[in-house]
């Protein structure tokens, strides 16, 4: 098994916006999706950022993913100055430090599972031999190799989030943000879904969920909730003002 | 390599589209595939057609003023041999038009009655005498009225299987008989099918031709003569030696009153081989039209792919891959696609383009241009030339036509990529 030198260093902090504006101008008026937003995540937390839709969580999201800029303020991710970075930095840094997980699984329809969960290896430039290897032992991990040569549309959703697991954790990222993972799930297979993001937790990995579901968010060790970009409860998941309203 | 694999996949997945994409490219190639290939063909043509003359071979036509100027006369012309340096043969060339040649109650409107001197035997070298024997000098002196015909002549209109049996036979030209002296041997068919020739004595052909008047140029007597150089290179020596000679016995610079037209072997070839290579540009660049056709069908399938895959295209910089790793796949894409559009092309264009020429070459079509269309010519090392082309126009148009959507799929915000439905 591949040590997981990235996740050492228990309390460092890996993931720290400061003071991040995101705003669109439509028109004449400002929309602050997010309204000063200040949070550090250490490594090994698992995290729930709650909120409406409309509350800015995806944007959040986005940013902590790499995948949009804010408007202003700061981004450090693993020790890094993620706004300073070109395409290609945030690139390779999204290869080597995130693994995503979207609501609707985002599978690569054409490609067989193998080849959707070796994604973050082809991209790291790591042989195909080693790569196969790899992919069989993370599906594995999530129940699935007897269906590596299949295709996604021919697995159920539960299964394609599984998939989606495996990919996401290919490239040994240290942390793992998971947007709306069980949204398109039914509560038994949500509960499953989470099960094993509970369990890559206790691994030592990091964990960012985005979900309005209470009940989800409650399995987290921490809850932020996201109201009109501004964050409105940073704490354990059992305070009063955890909850969405 | 995966990513070629996955292309491939991708390409395999949608057929209809992909046929859609390619239908342009696989029309484009094999057009410019068959273009090629009659160029070749053609190019080809003129190189053997020229090889069965002599390649120092000139054709002069001596023009001197009926009026006005003493004339060159054949013997004139003939001591060129002796004195110039660059000069080894020369034959006077004696049209017989409206020759009539009858056998037997039989006319044959195919065949060309010439009169010419012994000499003539050393600037076609492709002609062998089969039967029987060329004119010879005493022949000429003598306005003989014997001939040597052409292996077509024996065979179709003679009936001789046997060329032996035709020798002493007795041919009409315009009336008089003939005995034939000769038969050549059977030559490959060129610009003038010489398989049809009958040779006379061109001292004979002059009193059965008349007197020649230039056309379109008044007042001129017109003698034709080949004459044969020791070299290539010499072919302006050869003629400004022919020049000096009509500006000796006219008493007057060249072109006053005497004036020469020359064509050699070379020239004329040269002209031809120019001829060819202007014509295939042009078609070529019809199929370039219909390749850029081929191009912007690619280019709407990609815009179109691109549209589709938003998705995925999220999804894949999510997970690491640079705006420059999408445009690479998706250019690859393109280049794929384009690379089978050639790969038909080439596929269906080569045995086309063989079978243009050989049709074009069993039907006449003008300008004895079928004579130059044999597609024997065609050997492998010839066909190389419209592989490469196929395959250099997959590259280009692949690129030309597959950046912009390469360029788009790769320019695309991950964020509104992964959200796109």
């Amino acid at each position: 098994m591949t040590t997981l030198n990235n996740l050492q260093n228990e309390n460092e902090v890996l993931i720290s916006l400061q003071d991040v504006y995101k705003i669109y101008q439509t028109g004449e008026t400002e929309v602050h999706a997010l309204d000063g937003v200040s949070l550090e995540v250490r490594r090994g937390e698992f995290v729930a950022i709650v909120g409406a839709s409309g509350s800015g969580k995806s944007t959040c999201m986005n940013i902590i993913g790499c995948l949009d800029v804010p408007t202003s303020g700061s981004y450090h991710l693993a020790g890094q100055d993620v706004l300073t970075m070109n395409d290609t930095q945030k690139a390779k840094l999204r290869n080597k430090t995130l693994g995503f997980i979207f609501q609707q699984y985002n599978l690569i329809p054409k490609l067989n599972l193998c080849e959707n969960v070796e994604l973050a290896m082809l991209y790291a430039g790591m042989p195909a031999a080693e790569r196969r290897k790899r992919s069989l032992q993370l599906l594995e991990q999530v129940g699935l190799a007897d269906k590596a040569a299949n295709v996604p549309s021919q697995l159920s959703g539960g299964q394609q989030q599984r998939v989606a697991i495996a990919r996401a954790l290919a490239g040994e990222p240290a942390v793992i943000l998971a947007d709306e993972p069980t949204g398109a799930l039914d509560s038994q297979t949500g509960r499953e879904v989470l099960g094993y993001l509970q369990l890559l937790n206790r691994e030592g990995r990091t964990v960012v969920l985005i979900t309005h579901d209470n009940s989800i968010a409650r399995q987290a060790e921490r809850i932020v909730r996201l109201e009109d970009g501004k964050i409105v409860y940073d704490g354990l998941p059992d305070g009063d003002e955890a909850a969405v309203q | 390599m995966t990513t070629l694999q996955m292309v491939l996949r991708n390409l395999m997945a949608n057929k209809v589209r992909l046929a859609q994409a390619v239908l342009g490219m696989v029309v484009g190639v094999a057009a410019m595939v068959i273009v090629l290939c009659l160029g070749i063909n053609l190019f080809k043509g003129v190189g053997e057609f020229y090889s069965a003359y002599s390649p120092s071979l000139m054709y002069m036509g001596v023009y001197t003023s009926v009026e006005k100027s003493p004339r060159v006369t054949v013997e004139d012309m003939e001591g060129l041999v002796a004195s110039s340096e660059y000069i080894t043969a020369v034959s006077p060339l004696v049209f017989v038009p409206d020759n009539n040649l009858r056998y037997a109650g039989q006319t044959s409107e195919k065949t060309r009655v010439r009169g010419v001197s012994e000499q003539f035997l050393i600037m076609k070298p492709g002609c062998q005498v089969a039967a029987g024997r060329f004119l010879q000098p005493m022949d000429i002196s003598r306005r003989q009225n014997v001939c040597v015909i052409g292996s077509a002549v024996a065979g179709e209109l003679l009936g001789c299987a046997n060329f032996e049996d035709a020798i002493g036979e007795t041919l009409k030209i315009r009336g008089e008989n003939f005995t034939v002296i000769g038969v050549f041997a059977e030559i490959k068919p060129d610009l003038e099918d010489g398989n049809y020739d009958v040779f006379i004595p061109y001292t004979t052909a002059k009193q059965l031709a008349g007197e020649i008047v230039a056309p379109l140029m008044e007042e001129s007597y017109l003698d034709i003569y080949y004459v044969n150089l020791n070299s290539v290179d010499n072919i302006i020596n050869g003629r400004d030696t022919v020049r000096a000679l009509l500006a000796e016995v006219s008493g007057r610079p060249h072109g006053e009153t005497a004036s020469l037209f020359s064509l050699s072997t070379r020239t004329s070839q040269k002209y031809d081989r120019e001829c060819v290579l202007g014509l295939t540009g042009k078609l070529l660049g019809l199929s370039g039209l219909v390749l850029l056709v081929g191009g912007v069908g690619i280019m709407n399938v990609m815009l179109a792919t691109v549209r589709e895959r938003r998705q995925e295209i999220g999804v894949r910089r999510a997970y690491g891959a640079t705006a420059r790793d999408i445009r690479r796949q998706f250019l690859l894409e393109a280049l794929c696609t384009s690379g089978l559009g050639a790969v038909l092309g080439i596929v269906l264009g080569l045995p086309a383009g063989l079978l243009v020429c050989r049709f074009m070459g069993s039907v006449p079509i003008g300008y004895a241009g079928e004579m130059l269309l044999n597609p024997d010519l065609l050997d492998l090392g010839a066909l190389v030339l419209p592989v490469l082309g196929g395959a250099a126009a997959a590259v280009l148009i692949g690129v030309v036509f597959g950046l912009y959507p390469a360029c788009k799929a790769a320019k695309m915000e991950p964020v509104a990529a992964i959200n796109a439905d």
